[in-house]
């Protein structure tokens, strides 16, 4: 691929409306978010079901499931805007400047074809006429992703795979074009936890190798914790609070993130009872006026109710949407 | 310990045979569960803790009976599960119940949740239809549900509701020993906490037994006496929770609590996840089951099975290999 | 693979074999005797005599003896005479049997060929309303009695509008191949109705399931068209169980589409085996009901075999995962 135009971030949202029609009314999925990454660096996305975050993504990538639509915000790839509602153009963006993985390695290849011809077929998708090419370029990426025996798993099928190799051959296929951007959305969630260490280190190794911009999506916070330079976190379908991941587990300035960061047990500190956040994620016709956490947040105040706070600087690009960020329960 | 354990498991071995072949000759069999051994006494918890394969959904059901052991005793109460049936089965089952992983697939859809909820108390019988109710509105609302909700039907309420509403199904027969196969994974975060605090909570006050099995080594920090780490249908370590995680011995023990990641602690550095991939249960290796993958194997791993011994004398820590991590410098 | 088909043809061979002592027990059985018969047609027979002819034809002997020694006739190859057709029974069957074949093969590729684009097509537009009307002309096609089907289509093609015929396979001193496509029209659209209903609710079932899956969101990641996804990775999935049951049906190839046949008249199998049957011609009835068997095991070995073709997570070896 071309090199990224020096100066533009390798994605950029801005405003990102994604709706829903229902019978109930408009169902905003994805509530105006904006971020950006830059080439080489990892985001992190944090949210739980319900947060948006998946939706965020698959905007992106022009694959909001109908009758879903981004009814506002631009989407730029290396400065170029994607017209995701084009589906024949993104034809031709997706898996060549950014590409997706999920998280289920165990559903997300075609049971009936072999390993070897998805991964080429990726390839062979994005360069016409060079058909030949395809197998080589897919058993380098085999090699690439850590797979043994690249020769003779090119025939494998995928139930004849584990589920750690399963998702590297997601990622395989993922970067066969050596996309700029690389959305992966919960890719370790369905993994054991010795084998999701191993996919993280296979993406931060890849990440240096080919220098794209990964969007990592997960609940986990200690799985984004060990992948992400900047966090992003989603609560109803609004970025609530976005820092350096180190800034944001250090002093975590939204209510909400900092709930979700005490709310996780961890080896070692033994608490006696784990603070629970009370009361469920809402549901997006049903949000509560103002903030959409002031149902839930121990440190709601009557001004929470009545505006919904914008997200802020609070200092070294460190952002949070709250009326009372920073201050501790 | 003095008093006799609530649970004793010895030797436990289930085999399943892979199909094909002429009437059914397995053209191999799935090595489930190896010969495991622990025990367990009245209020306290035990852990199994292992990644998929590992054998302990399949420890828990063989304990159950949902499966017939192929060798071993399970000893509950002093009575040998695998041998009982019929009303002496049933009648011991009264003291263990399950919960399970998924709350939406172990609640029955068709029923209100009164009745499922209730239904422990029908099968053991000897309850009436007024008492039941009163017992059914008293868990329920132990559980944190509201008791006029008794009529709707699971699909109704969230994930954590429906946890709650299997919680409850357990705890009405009032059991000495509840076994929770990976009850939070399911769930949410945030909700994860609000079960194991009540999870918890009745523990203590019901001093209840626990079987509690889990991949996760974060929630068995937090809620688990003792722990038995698995692989592969193995014990390969085995200590109370303290010790596990102060001293892992074992290096797979080692290799699952540096895998988990700690939120706050940074990017992982490169090189320290073992590699390879859990080998099959069908074409077992030979010797030690993790010696392919283990950085510390020697030459006798590939031959012969370590078997499960103290670290020390009269110590309670109790590792399965050859060259296990050495005890930490005084 | 070649072992599981080796089993499986052994038991097939002993389902046969079972199968020709019931079918043989069950006519025999019936009411009645080709001696009956000829009484009915000749008042002169006295009782003597019909016992003398039930010791030619070997009616008074024992079931399992007579079972015996036409099982030992027909193990040599000797399956009797047609008494209906006064010939011998394999002389009798290939005619019916081919016209049955050109019958059934018609109508089986004419639906295949049509249900295959409707079921995907529905399946693309669900709950659009071209999706409900092709659901209601599948309903239609179920539901609607052949019979009368094939009487609606008499009337009014043969004779409200006389441009085709209405029954047999060939006209009076006709004999061509247009004659006998001409005549072959009516019957193979009164079979074909009720397959292609029944293939395109199959085919757009199994469709909109696979186009559920994640693996088809992966292929739209990839960058593939709408095209691709669809015909490539969702039909080759979603052939699984339609080849499986298209398979299965092509046991009632040679039972015959007994109903079509009798209301066209057309000299099929089905109408062979309804005439043996209702004639006590019991050589003929009992080695077309055998055949009939003979081609269901076939069919359901042929269905288990494209399934295991197709589909690489199934293998009948018993292995485990590589």
């Amino acid at each position: 691929m071309d090199g990224i135009t020096p100066g533009h971030p390798a994605l950029s949202v801005q405003d990102l409306e994604v709706t829903f029609p229902t019978r109930q009314g408009n169902l905003r999925a994805v509530a105006g978010v904006s971020y950006v990454i830059e080439p080489g660096r990892t985001l992190g996305i944090v949210g739980e079901s319900g947060s948006g975050k998946s939706i965020t993504a698959l905007a992106v990538m022009g694959l909001v499931p109908a009758p879903g639509r981004r009814s506002r915000g631009h989407i730029c790839i290396a400065g170029d805007e994607l017209d995701t509602d084009n589906d024949a153009a993104m034809t031709r963006i997706r898996g060549a400047r950014v590409s997706m993985i999920f998280q289920e390695p165990m559903t997300a290849l075609n049971p009936v074809l072999t390993v070897g011809a998805q991964i080429s077929e990726a390839w062979a998708l994005h360069h016409p006429g060079e058909d030949d090419a395809a197998r080589d370029a897919s058993l380098d990426m085999l090699a690439r992703v850590g797979i043994p025996e690249p020769t003779r798993r090119y025939k494998s099928y995928p139930h004849e795979m584990s589920g750690g190799m399963r998702q590297r051959v997601m990622i395989a296929v993922a970067l066969a074009c050596q996309p700029e951007v690389l959305i992966a959305d919960e890719p370790t969630t369905a993994l054991d936890v010795t084998i999701q260490a191993q996919i993280i280190d296979l993406m931060a190794e890849v990440q240096e190798a080919f220098g794209m911009a990964i969007q990592f999506i997960s609940h986990n916070l200690g799985v984004v914790s060990e992948i992400a330079d900047d966090v992003a976190v989603m609560y109803a379908g609004r970025i609530v609070e976005r820092a350096g991941a180190g800034d944001i587990f250090s002093h975590p300035l939204h209510p909400y993130t900092q709930a979700l960061i005490a709310t996780v047990p961890r080896i070692g500190a033994h608490v006696p009872r784990l603070p629970a956040i009370k009361g469920t994620v809402p549901h997006p016709l049903a949000l509560p006026s103002g903030c959409p956490f002031s149902d839930r947040c121990p440190r709601a105040v009557p001004a929470c109710r009545e505006a919904e706070p914008a997200l802020t600087d609070h200092g070294a690009g460190h952002l949070a949407a709250c009326f009372r960020a920073g201050e501790r329960s | 310990m003095s008093t006799a354990p609530l649970l004793e498991v010895t030797d436990l071995t289930k085999h399943f045979p892979v199909g094909g072949g002429w009437l059914g000759r397995g053209a191999g069999r799935v090595h489930a569960l190896n010969g495991i051994s622990f025990s367990l006494h009245a209020g306290r918890t035990v852990a199994l803790v292992g990644e998929s394969g590992c054998g302990k959904t399949t420890a828990a059901r063989t304990i159950t009976r949902l499966y017939r052991p192929d060798h071993g005793r399970v000893l509950f109460k002093g009575e040998d599960l695998a041998s009982l049936s019929g009303t002496a089965l049933k009648s011991a089952r009264r003291a263990v119940q399950m919960i399970f992983q998924d709350p939406f697939g172990s609640l029955n859809p068709r029923l209100p949740v009164a009745t499922i909820i209730a239904e422990p108390l029908v099968i053991h019988g000897g309850v009436d239809r007024a008492e039941q109710r009163r017992r059914v509105a008293d868990v329920m609302a132990r559980v944190g549900l509201d008791p006029r909700d008794g009529d709707r039907y699971p699909h109704e309420f969230s994930g954590g509701q429906r946890q709650r509403i299997a919680i409850a199904r357990a705890l009405i027969i009032e059991p000495d020993l509840i076994i929770a196969d990976e009850p939070l994974s399911a769930l949410d975060v945030s909700i994860q906490a609000q079960i194991m605090n009540l999870l918890k909570d009745i523990r203590d006050e019901r001093g209840l037994a626990f079987l509690f099995i889990t991949h996760d080594l974060a929630v068995v920090d937090h809620f688990a006496n003792d722990v038995a780490v698995m692989y592969l249908g193995h014990i390969v370590e085995m200590a109370s929770r303290e010790s596990l995680f102060a001293h892992p011995r074992h290096p797979y023990t080692r290799a699952l609590i540096d895998a988990v990641p700690v939120p706050g602690a940074g990017k992982r550095p490169r090189g320290r996840a073992i590699g390879g991939d859990v080998p099959s249960p069908i074409d077992m290796p030979p010797g030690c089951p993790f010696h392919p993958r283990c950085p510390r194997a020697i030459a006798a791993c590939s031959t012969i099975p370590p078997k499960l011994n103290p670290v020390a004398a009269d110590s309670g820590h109790a590792v399965a290999c050859h060259n296990p991590e050495p005890e930490p410098a005084p | 693979m070649t072992r599981y088909i080796v089993q499986r043809l052994g038991e097939s061979i002993i389902v046969i074999a079972l199968m020709s002592f019931l079918i043989y027990a069950l006519i025999a059985l019936m009411p009645g005797d080709p001696i009956d018969l000829m009484i009915n047609s000749d008042p002169r027979l006295t009782p003597a005599d019909a016992a003398r002819l039930r010791a030619v034809y070997g009616l008074d002997r024992p079931l399992m003896e007579r079972y015996l020694s036409w099982a030992g006739a027909a193990l040599s190859g000797d399956f009797g005479n047609s008494r209906l057709h006064v010939r011998p029974v394999l002389d009798v069957m290939p005619g019916y049997l081919l016209n049955s074949v050109n019958l059934m093969v018609l109508s089986f590729i004419l639906s295949v060929a049509i249900a295959i684009p409707a079921g995907v097509y529905a399946a693309l537009r669900q709950n659009t309303r071209v999706d409900h009307v092709i659901n209601l002309l599948c309903f239609a096609g179920i539901s609607v009695p052949a019979f009368w089907l094939a009487l609606m289509l008499i009337i009014l093609f043969a004779v409200m509008f006389p441009i085709l015929p209405a029954s047999g396979i060939n006209s009076i001193g006709g004999g061509g191949f247009l004659d006998t496509a001409r005549h072959l029209v009516l019957p193979v659209a009164t079979l074909t109705v009720f397959s292609i209903g029944s293939y395109t609710r199959f085919m757009r079932a199994a469709m909109i399931e696979v186009l559920r899956q994640d693996y088809i969101r992966t292929a739209r990641a990839k960058g593939a068209s709408e095209n691709r996804v669809v015909w490539i990775h969702g039909l080759r999935n979603a052939m699984i169980p339609v080849v499986t049951v298209i398979a299965l049906s092509f046991g009632t190839l040679f039972s015959g589409a007994l109903i079509t046949e009798t209301m066209f008249a057309y000299p099929g199998m089905g109408k062979l085996i309804f005439d043996s049957i209702m004639g006590n011609d019991y050589n003929m009835a009992l080695v077309t009901l055998l055949f009939a068997t003979a081609v269901t095991l076939a069919a359901n070995l042929l269905a288990d075999i494209a399934y295991a073709w197709l589909d690489p997570r199934i293998s009948y070896d018993g292995g485990g995962q590589a």
